[in-house]
């Protein structure tokens, strides 16, 4: 990263212009030069600047006097410059009027163009073209023949890498924000969208087998690349930037912490889990999925020939003018029976023949059992198949709480006693666990553990006291006791 | 439990609820895809979240529609709500202003008046039933509160598969006014059907057994089909349907399930107690030739008077073996719900005149109690 100086934090008057009361002239006067800047048109006079913003609607109020007093503004707040105009003047009206010719700072004109991209940036190129990810993965190849000649190929090295990489991030960023925009998907729900559904997908499918075979390669290319050969190239790239006459008033380690950071960066996208790369790849994944589950939405309502609304309200009509019996035999017939009721029994099979009355063979008899307690039946043991599997699930836990709670007291009990001046260096928990005990063996004569073993406190003589060592800290206590009794 | 079996046993089988039975049963093997086609003549339908037997009857009876509904409204209510949802997708959500707003505008012939307590009940039964199969999710809030205050908010989302709780008909249903209509047309549409006659009729026999669980004279077509195919039904049944052990009468076939399945008579409940009971003292009362059967089908008619008196002994005679609630129940109520589910169950019909049919097959099953000595010394 490079160096963080506190410079950068000073108010950036050249960005005033735009939260200004009078942003709107401003604003104007700054787009209107920077359209004539595209021209090729850099300079221009106070009157051609203010006979364009007459014509504007909302200024016809504007003056002179207030145009030039924006201008001066503008001047100082370093968004133009002004320069005296040494031509001759033909007039001694122009020659008092001290002729001035404006033109943007570099500043100015670099916060207009950003102004102007983001105001138009549905123009910006966003798809999904592997060619960059092929680019750069050709030019990491490409590291030791570079390094060959250095001096010649590692500045165009450079800036390959780092106009391909920048392509990736903008055009890949761009695409999937646009496939997951509200708009795009108002589109997706369209019927039309079923014509160009397969394409899309295609589309993806495409750019996502090829990301997913080069992603593993590259990885590899940066992983084995051996630092001091990364080292190298940085070497003659930074040092030709350095001679760039472009940045002689630049530090030098500026320079070199700017490279180094972004060789690191390019790194990082392509090689780091979780990174860029992987979350491109997801994205891509999530974009097919969702493409998917509209198209197959769109084409299931398709056919159900989507509007049925006609039928329910006919239904509806139908439905309130019968009786709730024939509703039913209704519903039956047009939702479908709900759930079909089949006799169930162990009934006699019957002859071959078909022609047999129902009372030529036993009726089925189901034994009925009494729901009242009036009369009650025998009680029956319930064997343990009938436990409902919430029971059954508390039963195991309970008894796998009781099964912990023996196997504990079995590491702890020295004969048939639990001192806890002798105990050895014990848990958190099972401090809380022995605490229990002590407080309910405090509190009467006997105590129960969970699992029903009985014992008693003994209180130290003396007031004798002893360090419980934990694996949290050591403890200072009363030297009990706890004396295990049988039944 | 066979495949088919599951398929009858659910509505629906989803992904999100049973996704490795919505798996198995989506890759429903040939041959029962083809008997359900070509013996049961119904869509089986899968979509990637959902699988499906449509399950038309025979003669739909009480038991087969939305028991959880008590009035028509309900059920008005019902379509109401899956019109709404119609141009919902998964996911989206909405509330429950925008349910009863849309009710309140497309109701039939009036204005649906949401003040009324008893509107409000109904359309929580429908919204608690459209929750149950899933078709509705709860985001946010407390539809029960609606009770009570009309003006409680619910957030709901669709999950995209109310479409498909209604059947899929060739013809827009508009075009029908009764389910007799329905049923009628249900073979105008005979899409390469080579014999369409014979194959009618094997469909409208299978699907009495295997989807009404029974066919009686009423149906005499088809009770006579069955009994001709006997030997071809029962080899296919046994390969498709193995729980299901198939019985022939000379009034009636039925089908018995052996495996536990959900929806069965008779079921563990004290209602089924008092049929059994009912049932075991009308045969008694048969055998003994206090009544006699109809000599072709099998039915005993019975005037309410005589069934309520036989109730009327049952309950005295039985009652203590009987819960509370039952216990308590004057004799009036017991007879009315006993006829009720009589009735619902398709045991038995009212008739003119203070009659009631009885259908043979509710006698083939009947109750007793196994008192132990001990029990008896205690009564």
């Amino acid at each position: 990263m490079t160096q963080f100086t506190i410079p950068l934090l000073a108010q950036m008057k050249q960005f005033k212009y735009l939260t200004e009361p009078n942003a709107e002239r401003y604003r104007a006067i700054l787009r209107f030069c920077f359209l004539n800047h595209m021209q090729y048109k850099n300079r221009l006079t106070k009157d051609e600047i203010y006979s364009f913003l007459k014509t504007l609607p909302n200024f016809s109020e504007y003056t002179e006097e207030m145009c030039e007093q924006d201008l001066k503004s503008l001047v100082d707040w370093g968004n133009l410059k002004s320069t005296q105009d040494t031509s001759k003047t033909a007039t001694l009206q122009e020659f008092k009027n001290k002729r001035f010719l404006y033109e943007l700072t570099s500043i100015g004109l670099r916060i207009e163009r950003f102004l102007f991209e983001l105001e138009n940036s549905q123009e910006t190129k966003a798809e999904l073209n592997p060619k960059h990810i092929e680019k750069i993965y050709g030019l990491l190849i490409s590291i030791d023949s570079v390094l060959k000649d250095p001096q010649k190929q590692a500045v165009d090295w450079w800036d390959e890498l780092t106009s391909a990489f920048e392509e990736i991030e903008k055009s890949y960023t761009e695409y999937i924000s646009m496939l997951t925009s509200s708009e795009y998907e108002s589109l997706m729900i369209k019927e039309k969208f079923l014509e160009y559904k397969s394409k899309l997908v295609h589309y993806l499918y495409n750019f996502h087998d090829m990301f997913q075979g080069y992603l593993p390669r590259i990885r590899t290319l940066f992983l084995n690349l051996p630092q001091f050969k990364v080292d190298e190239l940085l070497m003659y790239i930074i040092q030709a930037e350095k001679e760039h006459p472009k940045n002689i008033f630049r530090d030098g380690g500026t320079i070199e912490g700017y490279i180094k950071s972004r060789w690191q960066n390019i790194k990082d996208w392509f090689v780091s889990p979780n990174g860029q790369a992987e979350r491109l790849l997801e994205q891509i994944q999530q974009i097919i999925r969702k493409v998917s589950s509209y198209a197959a939405r769109l084409s299931e309502s398709s056919t159900l020939k989507v509007n049925r609304t006609e039928e329910y309200k006919h239904l509806a009509r139908l439905f309130s003018n019968l009786d709730i019996s024939e509703c039913h035999k209704l519903s039956a017939v047009v939702f479908g029976v709900m759930c079909p009721k089949y006799i169930t029994g162990d009934f006699p099979r019957a002859t071959e023949s078909t022609t047999i009355s129902i009372l030529d063979l036993p009726s089925f008899k189901v034994p009925l059992k009494s729901r009242g307690r009036l009369i009650r039946e025998k009680i029956k043991v319930v064997p343990a198949s009938e436990f409902s599997e919430e029971k059954k699930k508390r039963f195991e836990e309970y008894k796998k709480k009781i099964e912990e709670e023996n196997e504990l007291l079995q590491g702890l009990l020295i004969g048939n006693k639990i001192e806890f001046e002798k105990l050895p260096r014990i848990t958190p928990e099972v401090r809380k666990r022995l605490f229990v005990w002590l407080s309910r063996g405090l509190s009467s004569k006997v105590a129960n553990t969970d699992s029903g073993k009985k014992f008693r406190v003994i209180r130290p003589q003396d007031d004798k006291r002893c360090i419980l060592e934990c694996t949290d800290g050591k403890m200072d206590m009363p030297a009990y006791i706890l004396e295990f009794v049988d039944e | 439990m066979s495949d088919l079996l599951k398929l009858l046993e659910n509505f629906w089988i989803l992904k999100e609820e049973d996704s490795e039975t919505f798996y198995q049963l989506k890759n429903l093997d040939k041959e029962t895809r083809e008997f359900i086609a070509k013996n049961l003549g119904l869509k089986f339908i899968t979509t990637s979240n959902m699988v499906k037997l449509e399950k038309v009857p025979l003669m739909p009876k009480e038991y087969m529609g939305v028991l959880d509904f008590e009035q028509p409204r309900d059920y008005a209510f019902l379509c109401l709500v899956l019109a709404f949802l119609e141009d919902k997708g998964p996911e989206d959500q909405f509330l429950l202003s925008n349910i009863t707003e849309y009710i309140r505008m497309n109701f039939p012939d009036e204005e649906v008046d949401w003040t009324l307590y008893s509107n409000r009940r109904s359309l929580i039964r429908v919204l608690k039933f459209c929750e149950k199969m899933r078709m509705i999710r709860i985001d946010d809030g407390n539809q029960e509160e609606f009770a009570e205050n009309s003006e409680a908010e619910v957030l709901y989302e669709s999950t995209g598969i109310s479409r498909y709780f209604m059947r899929i008909f060739p013809k827009s249903i508009t075009e029908y006014s009764s389910w007799q209509e329905i049923l009628n047309s249900e073979f105008e549409f005979t899409n390469g059907i080579s014999q369409p006659i014979s194959d009618i009729k094997r469909i409208r026999a299978y699907r009495g057994l295997v989807v009404d669980g029974s066919v009686n004279f009423e149906n005499e077509d088809e009770l006579l089909y069955i009994k001709r195919q006997k030997v071809n039904i029962t080899s296919e049944l046994e390969k498709h349907l193995p729980e299901a052990s198939f019985h022939i009468f000379k009034s009636f076939a039925f089908l018995a399930i052996s495996e536990s399945y959900k929806n069965t008579y008779p079921d563990d409940s004290n209602l089924c107690d008092i049929l059994l009971l009912v049932a075991s003292e009308l045969l008694s009362k048969i055998e003994k030739g206090e009544y006699s059967l109809h000599p072709t089908n099998e039915t005993l008619e019975i005037h309410v008077t005589s069934l309520r008196s036989i109730l009327e002994d049952v309950q005295k005679q039985y009652k203590n073996f009987w819960n509370k609630e039952w216990r308590e129940k004057s004799l009036e109520k017991v007879f009315e719900e006993f006829l009720k589910f009589l009735c619902e169950l398709g045991f038995a019909k009212l008739q003119e005149h203070g009659f009631v049919v009885i259908y043979p097959i509710y006698l083939k099953v009947v109750g007793e109690y196994q008192v132990s000595d001990e029990a008896e010394e205690s009564i």
